[in-house]
């Protein structure tokens, strides 16, 4: 009865934004486009959304694993001089989260500065397909004297900020002395950080270096935690060194506060510049109309798309609602495979790459809720050197990829993966 | 003059977004936000005139000052009875805080469990009988006001009410009390 009432609600309330998000009209891109065309209007669609390019190293490392980057983590913050500034989606337990922690425990006993912002989503993550709920670490990380501020905070005295709760941070970035910038998909959490041969995640922490890139980060950083956290911070008090080898240029789409929409400019930017293939590297798709008319129109015009979900699922809401939307993906002409590792790992991986010449990378999934309730941030790069990374691990996958067929797809098409299908539009 | 005061008052919360705001405030350590919903239950007792029974305000506050002492914020916005439900004799408020001072006690910040202040405040309204009828004021004071990183929490304040005194002789009247069990203020903006 109490899943009843909840999945109810849910569901209206998942309707009624549904029908909101069909104004988001799909744009760019069309028949016989040269190179150069696509490209400019990629680039004009990022900038209307007050997206420049920045000078920016290529891709200087991409983390595929949580053993890896617990690993790199560690190495980043017992490498720091002045500070380290995270943003973490998800704070829960797991030995790798500890070192993790510990390791910036120790940076601040030797003097460097470290903040953290987690999203108050910690409270409520689960162990996969449990019930069982993942214990966070929040109150053990203040306890150690580690500065953290809570995203918009789901209490009950906060009851009154209604649907402004459904507004999540789903970032996940660092910045270390001003000189590096990572970000992705991975939380300092339990499925980010253990192996993924024993069911973590296959994930991506890309590496670059831009003084512009990370100053945007910074000031992006240093405005969330004044919005949340009383200790007030200077951004003139983290500076930002000038990168050395800005060889490539990157664009930041960060969906911070205030700055609503990049997310959608950057599908329509990744749309524009497609000419020939479209891949899209997602865990989960929870599709709205407007996404699946994007992927109408680029099939309409000879694009191919290609959408590669996780086999591997947390929860069986995430799972029945994700599948759900196949059936749409299929039709609206795209091939869909899963990804069905031995380790059953979860693919958390979000990658869009559009004729293997530009790629994003972040944390920003291709559905509704990443359009329009939370805060996301991904990476942009179409340099040689930054997309044969890409290419190189994107290959790692391909073993363990399976098609999905119409008549596998119609099996997902049952009351219960519509119910999560419109739940997962908002719970996602 | 009450009612000028006032109407400045809504002036500013209406212009105030368009005016303050900006994509880098939190530039020199300070809150991006300035402008809140707050939200509280409320009732009167004593000879204010008004029908006993359960209140709710609804009002926009404006909080731009980051400062630590002697912080002013103003609010504007509907006082209505709920139970029983009487929408043609709500209020127009409009009210002037000062918080008195800052602290952090520990006490408050374990409660909380996150980073939070206290700050105790003193206040002032003027309310307007949407119906007609005289307008009359009030002093309070709001003992447990803490600030949190987007909210303003004040819980059991109590104001004495201001009416004319015409019947008595006297210039003002202060037979009357008003009650907020809390008041949870959200910002917005």
């Amino acid at each position: 009865m109490k899943f009843a009432t909840t999945a109810a609600s849910a569901a209206i309330v998942a309707l009624a934004l549904l029908a909101a998000s069909c104004a988001g009209v799909p744009r760019g891109g069309h028949p016989g486009m040269s190179v150069q065309e696509a490209s400019s209007e990629a680039s004009a669609i990022l900038s209307e959304a007050g997206m420049e390019s920045y000078p920016s190293s290529p891709i200087l490392r991409l983390n595929m694993d949580g053993i890896a980057w617990t690993a790199r983590a560690i190495e980043l913050i017992e490498g720091a001089r002045d500070y380290v500034l995270v943003a973490s989606f998800l704070l829960t337990d797991h030995p790798n989260a500890r070192a993790v922690i510990d390791a910036m425990a120790d940076a601040r006993a030797r003097g460097v500065r470290v903040h953290l912002i987690v999203d108050s989503s910690s409270y409520y993550r689960t162990y996969p397909m449990s019930a069982i709920p993942e214990p966070a670490i929040i109150k053990e990380v203040r306890a150690r004297g580690i500065p953290l501020a809570e995203y918009n905070s789901i209490r009950g005295m906060r009851i009154f900020k209604l649907l402004g709760l459904l507004d999540r941070d789903h970032r996940k970035y660092w910045i270390v002395d001003g000189k590096l910038a990572v970000l992705g998909g991975q939380n300092i959490d339990w499925d980010s950080l253990r192996d993924a041969n024993e069911g973590g995640c296959v994930d991506a922490m890309v590496e670059f270096s831009s003084a512009g890139a990370i100053a945007e980060m910074r000031d992006s950083f240093i405005r969330t935690w004044n919005s949340y956290s009383i200790d007030r911070l200077d951004p003139d008090d983290f500076p930002v060194a000038s990168a050395e080898e800005e060889t490539a240029r990157a664009w930041l789409v960060d969906q911070g506060m205030g700055k609503d929409g990049r997310v959608t400019a950057m599908f329509d930017a990744l749309y524009a510049r497609a000419r020939k293939e479209l891949v899209f590297v997602q865990c989960y798709t929870y599709l709205a109309p407007a996404l699946t008319k994007r992927v109408a129109a680029a099939v309409e015009r000879g694009v191919r798309v290609d959408f590669i979900l996780s086999g591997g699922h947390i929860s069986e809401r995430a799972e029945l609602g994700s599948y759900y939307c196949i059936m749409d993906l299929l039709e609206a002409g795209a091939r869909v495979y899963l990804y069905e590792s031995p380790g059953k790992s979860l693919l958390h991986y979000k990658l869009i790459m559009a004729d293997g010449e530009m790629a994003s990378i972040g944390s920003a999934n291709y559905n509704f809720r990443t359009q329009a309730l939370e805060r996301d941030i991904s990476v942009i790069f179409e340099d040689e050197v930054s997309l044969g990374i890409v290419k190189d691990h994107l290959e790692e996958l391909s073993p363990y990829l399976r098609e999905v067929g119409i008549e596998e797809a119609k099996e997902y098409r049952g009351f219960p993966y519509l119910l999560y299908f419109l739940l997962m539009q908002v719970a996602g | 003059m009450m009612k000028r005061i006032a109407l400045a008052a809504l002036i500013a919360c209406v212009l105030a977004p368009s005016i303050m705001a900006d994509d880098d405030s939190s530039a020199g350590g300070r809150s991006p936000w300035f402008l809140g919903l707050a939200v509280s239950p409320e009732g009167f007792g004593g000879d204010s005139g008004l029908a006993s029974g359960e209140r709710l305000s609804l009002a926009l506050v404006l909080d731009p000052c980051p400062w630590k002492i002697a912080v002013p914020s103003i609010a504007a916005g509907l006082s209505v009875p709920l139970f029983p439900w009487a929408p043609e004799a709500s209020l127009f408020e409009a009210r002037l805080d000062l918080r008195l001072f800052t602290l952090r006690p520990k006490l408050l910040e374990s409660l909380y469990d996150g980073p939070a202040e206290y700050a105790p405040a003193i206040c002032a309204s003027a309310y307007w009988p949407l119906s007609g009828g005289d307008p009359f004021g009030s002093i309070g004071i709001r003992p447990l006001v803490f600030r949190t990183g987007d909210a303003l929490y004040s819980i059991l304040s109590v104001s004495t009410l201001v009416t004319r005194g015409a019947d008595s002789g006297a210039a003002y009247n202060f037979r009357a009390f008003s009650v907020e069990l809390f008041e949870f203020t959200h910002f917005f903006m």
